[in-house]
């Protein structure tokens, strides 16, 4: 099953490049969907199904993220999306081309650095724990470089996925109960910021969390 | 058992919120007296053996008297001084005075660091919670924020301190700089003392008699407890004594000058904490050179002084309350002939303030005799000691010489004379429960004074006993003929000059003029501007003066400011240079999300970056022969 898991790895990094290159949300979204699939189904493609049925809690944590990651974050943020009627990112701080040469790079990086982890055993795959770094970066990339907030969520929802390709990768022993109790954290997450969105858009008719901080107390000159 | 009056402390404060604001006064007073009593039943004669004897816990239960005293009489006194305040004011009053109270009962028996830092604190928050009694003020506000910055900046040093003695091979010295700074900041250290003459007016007074008198008591029983026994007799004895010293006389100069009353009051605790820190430093230096004569002395000098100054001092502020009740001001310049209109807040202040002087034959002599009959024993000792025990009676003397020149001061400005303003003409003796609670506090440190030689004999028996086995005695039997012999000269001049018939009640200060005005009396700060100008290279005075010019001079005024000295050179130096390196790196907070984020992440990777480079060159942690920390702490003796 070794060459299963590494196609998905390394579409789990397609998907990133492809939500970091485009402006349309609603692509967004769907990339984010297919990548909560792949992340759904890695344990399942790293289980060793010749040994026999693998144990529930796999199953559990995997169709619970199929169905969460997948399914219902996705919709949710699809629903919000058509709500509050925001179709693209407009004016990103970093521009797309950009964007894709510094996740490039980063993923680069990425391999570059953890080879400098020592986690030679029970891992699943050479580049399963460079992939993970890389997308824990690109989720943070695309929380920075991005001005809608609905974006953020989205790089948000890739940095935890990286968190967990990263536990699935390692074999943590509680890996699955951890990343059962971030995923729980996550809905919870996603469901108040689409609340929010819906008051903050009504409020103030844009999303942009950019100039969100003139609700905070911005500093001012001479004090 | 222990945990009793605590509980019975914590109800009353939840009880004083839950009721209306009349209920709520009954329950809080109530709570706060019972648990009172019940902390001094349950702590101190639950052992069998009362007072001052040597038990484990002599330190807690030595500290507990006058917090649990205090306590009774503050929260009686409370009744008259809330009257007329609105109802949140009296609920949130009631809620953290028993809170207070019950934290300060918890520093006490609570032993484990963890468990003291949170008492510890909590006394700091519901203290300054209480310090913002009148939170509408911009002074309240200023001196709660002084306040619990210097709570907090003590609890660092405290945190810091526990922590250092955690470690496998303590060092010592630091730990007991920490527990000088951490403890200090609370018992008002010269240089520590800041907060003291900030927070101490903008409190309500029932609650600056105890601040005063119980809880900066506590930063000696914190050293005592936690700090005392990691450094040589030596050390800590010139320590003490060097910051003794610094204390009373700084302090005493500094409150010599105030205008403000429960200022005065407040810089006059941090003389009388010197004057505690310097008969501890002398006791630890008997101890160091094996003299217990000179320990037992100046250690008795020291307990007695902590139990004198909380009951006189908890009075004076509990006077200045009843002052403010009247009039509804602390300014002495304001006020003047206020012994006509109220002559038993008058009288106790005036008494008071001779008992805090450490004029005989009031018990704030006693402590300080003690204290000055261990110098003296010091002296003749000689070595190094010697030079010691010089500093800590010249200092105590030249201290005593000024307290009184500041009492009288502070008595005189208020209370005699003629009026100065509309509000001390107008003003008229408080309620009797006040004047009644205040007294009390009085006639106990009158009662104490009897004691004293009891507590001499007590703290003699941790030393040698039969270096002084009668040396008690005699002292009570001249202490008592001595008092004796006062009184009797006080009636024989009452009855032997006969009031005449023909009184003719006058102006006060007639001194001739045809039509004597009270702008022609002495100010307070008239009355020390001779003694001001003598120290004003130490004090460093603020002089506003308009001098008459011309043929037909306008008017002319000159005005004298002593602010206090910790805060001008010190800490205001300090904190501005802070503020302006502050609003260098101002910028970097530009108030972007994204900004934000970027500085999270870069952090982030940093330290990756730094756990994996400095990762590779370290032994594994696991091979390490790491003791398991030994936590210490000494049920102090």
């Amino acid at each position: 099953m070794k060459s299963l898991t590494e196609i998905i790895l390394a579409a789990i990094l397609l998907t990133n490049i492809t939500m970091v290159a485009s402006s349309r949300l609603m692509r967004c979204i769907k990339d984010i969907a297919v990548q909560g699939i792949l992340i759904g189904l890695l344990p399942l493609a790293v289980t060793d199904w010749t040994a026999g049925f693998p144990a529930g809690s796999i199953i559990l944590a995997s169709s619970l993220n199929l169905v969460v990651k997948g399914i219902l974050l996705p919709y949710l943020l699809a629903f919000v999306v058509r709500r509050v009627g925001v179709k693209r990112e407009i004016e990103p701080f970093v521009g797309y081309s950009a964007s894709v040469a510094i996740i490039f790079l980063l993923t680069a990086l990425s391999f570059l650095v953890t080879s400098c982890f020592n986690l030679a055993e029970g891992i699943i795959s050479n580049i399963a724990v460079p992939a993970a770094f890389a997308t824990i970066c690109t989720g943070l990339f695309m929380i920075i470089a991005r001005r809608k907030a609905i974006t953020q969520v989205i790089g948000f929802l890739m940095f935890e996925n990286g968190i967990a390709m990263f536990g699935t990768s390692i074999m943590l022993e509680y890996g699955l109960i951890m990343e059962l109790g971030i995923l729980q954290d996550i809905f919870v997450l996603v469901f108040i910021m689409g609340i929010a969105f819906f008051h903050i858009k009504k409020e103030f008719a844009h999303i942009d969390a950019d100039q969100l901080n003139k609700l905070g107390d911005k500093p001012t000159e001479g004090i | 058992m222990t945990a009793i009056p605590i509980l019975i402390l914590f109800s009353g404060s939840l009880a004083s919120l839950i009721f209306k604001p009349r209920y709520s006064a009954i329950f809080g007073c109530i709570s706060a007296c019972v648990g009172s009593v019940a902390a001094l039943v349950f702590y101190i004669i639950k052992d069998g053996s009362l007072i001052f004897s040597y038990t484990n816990n002599f330190l807690e239960i030595f500290f507990m008297i006058p917090i649990a005293l205090l306590g009774i009489v503050a929260a009686i006194n409370s009744i008259g001084y809330l009257k007329g305040h609105s109802a949140v004011h009296v609920k949130t009053y009631w809620f953290f005075f028993n809170l207070m109270l019950a934290s300060m009962f918890s520093v006490l028996v609570l032993n484990a660091p963890v468990h003291f830092l949170l008492a510890w604190e909590a006394m700091g928050i519901t203290s300054a919670a209480l310090v913002a009694f009148n939170f509408r003020t911009k002074e309240s506000t200023r001196a709660t924020w002084i306040y619990l910055i210097a709570c907090h900046a003590g609890a660092v040093f405290l945190i810091l301190m526990f922590i250092a003695r955690t470690a496998v091979a303590p060092n010592w010295t630091v730990i007991f700089i920490l527990a000088l700074l951490g403890f200090g900041l609370k018992c008002g250290f010269m240089g520590l003392h800041v907060w003291l003459p900030e927070a101490h007016p903008a409190a309500p007074s029932p609650v600056s008699a105890i601040m005063s008198g119980a809880m900066i008591n506590l930063g000696f029983f914190g050293i005592l407890k936690f700090g005392i026994n990691s450094v040589s007799p030596a050390a800590a004895g010139w320590t003490f004594l060097l910051l003794g010293i610094a204390g009373a006389l700084l302090g005493i100069m500094f409150a010599m000058t105030q205008s403000n009353i429960k200022r005065l009051l407040a810089f006059s605790s941090i003389e009388n904490m010197g004057i505690i820190a310097i008969g501890m430093g002398l006791g630890f230096l008997g101890l160091s050179r094996d003299l217990p004569l000179i320990a037992s002395f100046a250690f008795t000098g020291a307990v007695l002084h902590i139990i004198n100054h909380a009951l006189l001092k908890g009075c004076l502020f509990l006077c200045a309350g009843a002052v403010l009740k009247a009039t509804g001001s602390l300014d002495m310049d304001e006020m003047g002939g206020l012994m006509k209109r109220m002559p038993q807040t008058g009288t106790l202040f005036a008494l008071n303030g001779i008992g805090i002087s450490g004029i005989p034959p009031l018990n704030g002599f006693m402590g300080e005799f003690f204290i000055y009959m261990a110098a003296l024993m010091g002296l003749v000792s000689g070595g190094s000691i010697a030079l010691g025990s010089v500093g800590a009676a010249v200092s105590l003397a030249f201290a005593g010489g000024l307290a009184v020149a500041t009492f009288s001061k502070a008595a005189g400005a208020t209370f005699l004379g003629e009026p100065r303003s509309e509000i001390a003409a107008t003003a008229s003796e408080v309620s009797p429960i006040m004047v009644l609670s205040s007294a009390s506090l009085f006639v106990l440190s009158v009662c104490l004074s009897f004691i004293a030689p009891l507590v001499l004999y007590k703290v003699g028996a941790f030393f040698d006993m039969s270096l002084f086995s009668n040396a008690f005695f005699n002292i009570f039997i001249a202490y008592t003929s001595f008092l004796i012999i006062t009184v009797t000269v006080l009636l024989l001049r009452f009855q032997l000059l006969p009031r005449s018939k023909d009184n003719i009640p006058g102006m006060t200060w007639d001194c001739g003029y045809a039509k004597p005005a009270a702008r022609m009396a002495y100010t307070g700060t008239a009355f020390t501007q001779p003694l001001t100008n003598l120290f004003s290279p130490l004090l460093q005075p603020i002089r506003n003066l308009i001098k008459p010019a011309g043929l037909f001079p306008g008017p002319a005024s000159v005005q004298l400011e002593v602010s206090d000295g910790g805060v001008r050179f010190l800490w205001a130096p300090i904190f501005d240079r802070i503020s302006s390196f502050a609003r260098k790196i101002h910028p970097a907070q530009s108030g972007r999300l994204h900004a934000y984020i970027l500085a999270m992440v870069v952090a982030t990777i940093l330290m990756l970056a730094w756990g994996l480079l400095a990762g590779q060159d370290q032994p594994d942690p696991e091979n390490d022969n790491h003791q398991p920390p030994v936590i210490q702490y000494s049920n102090g003796d």
